[in-house]
């Protein structure tokens, strides 16, 4: 047991053991990763050639045990750190995120009200009334702020996160598709795909429902004509 | 022992997972399972460290140099062995150990096993 060298044939206990240490800073995971890895491989084996399988109590042991030591890094890396320098080299969050965040943070609550409300109704697919009602007779239904917070703060937050992601792709050149590349540039890509979804919205809301319903109601079978009923509806 | 507390001095006293992997790796250099293994041994089951406490408390230990790290030569695996501050350390640990057990041996207080408890892990 104690020399186990190579990963234990249950890639989903193994994929589940690895997500959990993407829960750490990077420099910790970089340094005990791998023999927490053969730790928990040795954990595993030993509890199902004891048991025949691992449980609940097992798994909560686990969870909990990884949950709790992954805070206590990140604390202990902040009060090391200081606010500014933690929040941009662990966390990877930067000053365009921040603002990118806040330029869709408008938007996001509309549009969070409104699906609530559509559940709430029982029918996603038609605008709850009162709810629009009294969005509608707000300030911010008003054009020139409807315009701002619907159409020019998506742009902006999409551009603005743009920018570093483009700077960090000319840095790193071809490594652009590597996980590590993609987990620290995380929070960028995140708001850019919510910013283009916004937008996507903004130019499809009256066309998705409509698609979405005709679908429900007729199958796949009738889609070229319910888009071309929705496109002129 | 707070999370804060430094092992700069080596009368500091120590948690009972620090004190318990202090012990095992008093006798050899041992990998995480091991120790893992022999804490839960020596303890008698009363502490089971996860692979988070475990590594949290080896990086700590790492980080005061109470331990250090021993690559090994047939296998993938990462050894740690006492320094000599850790080894202080623990002697000293345990010399306060056996102080108190004294001191509750000539008042007595080792036949009632409640008693004898709270002196162990006070």
């Amino acid at each position: 047991m104690h020399n186990t060298e190579k990963s234990v044939a249950v890639p989903i206990t193994y994929i589940f053991f690895k997500s959990l240490l993407l829960l750490y800073p990077d420099t910790y995971r970089r340094k005990f990763e791998e023999e927490m890895v053969m730790t928990f491989e040795d954990m595993y084996q030993e509890k199902m050639l004891k048991d025949g399988e691992t449980g609940i109590p097992f798994w909560f042991h686990i969870y909990m045990d990884i949950v709790a030591n992954a805070f206590e890094q990140h604390w202990q890396l902040l009060r090391k750190q200081g606010l500014k320098k933690y929040t941009e080299q662990t966390l990877h969050i930067n000053r365009y995120n921040i603002i990118g965040g806040l330029l869709l943070l408008p938007f996001f609550s509309v549009f969070l009200v409104d699906i609530i409300a559509r559940i709430a109704q029982g029918d996603v697919t038609h605008y709850n009334r009162p709810v629009y009602s009294l969005l509608s007779h707000s300030l911010l239904y008003w054009f020139p702020v409807l315009f701002t917070w619907v159409i020019l703060f998506p742009v902006l937050a999409v551009l603005i996160n743009l920018f570093p992601l483009i700077k960090n792709i000319l840095k790193k050149h071809g490594s652009v598709l590597r996980f590590d590349f993609i987990r620290q540039n995380i929070i960028s890509l995140t708001l850019l795909t919510i910013g283009l979804g916004f937008l996507a919205i903004i130019l499809l809301h009256d066309l998705g429902p409509c698609v979405v319903h005709g679908l429900l109601r007729f199958g796949f079978g009738k889609l070229p004509y319910i888009l071309s009923f929705c496109r002129n509806a | 022992m707070s999370k804060s507390k430094s092992f700069s001095n080596t009368n500091v006293s120590l948690t009972p997972q620090i004190f318990y992997i202090l012990l095992a790796l008093a006798t050899k250099e041992r990998h995480g399972y091991d120790i893992m293994k022999q804490v839960e041994n020596d303890s008698q089951g009363k502490i089971r460290l996860g692979p988070g406490t475990l590594y949290g408390a080896i990086k700590r230990m790492l980080e005061e140099k109470l331990i250090t790290a021993v690559d090994s030569s047939h296998s993938r695996r990462k050894y740690y062995q006492l320094t000599e501050k850790g080894r202080t350390l623990f002697n000293n640990e345990l010399q306060r150990y056996n102080e108190a057990v004294e001191l509750a041996r000539r008042r007595s207080l080792l036949g009632k096993p409640a008693v004898a408890k709270l002196v162990i892990y006070a």
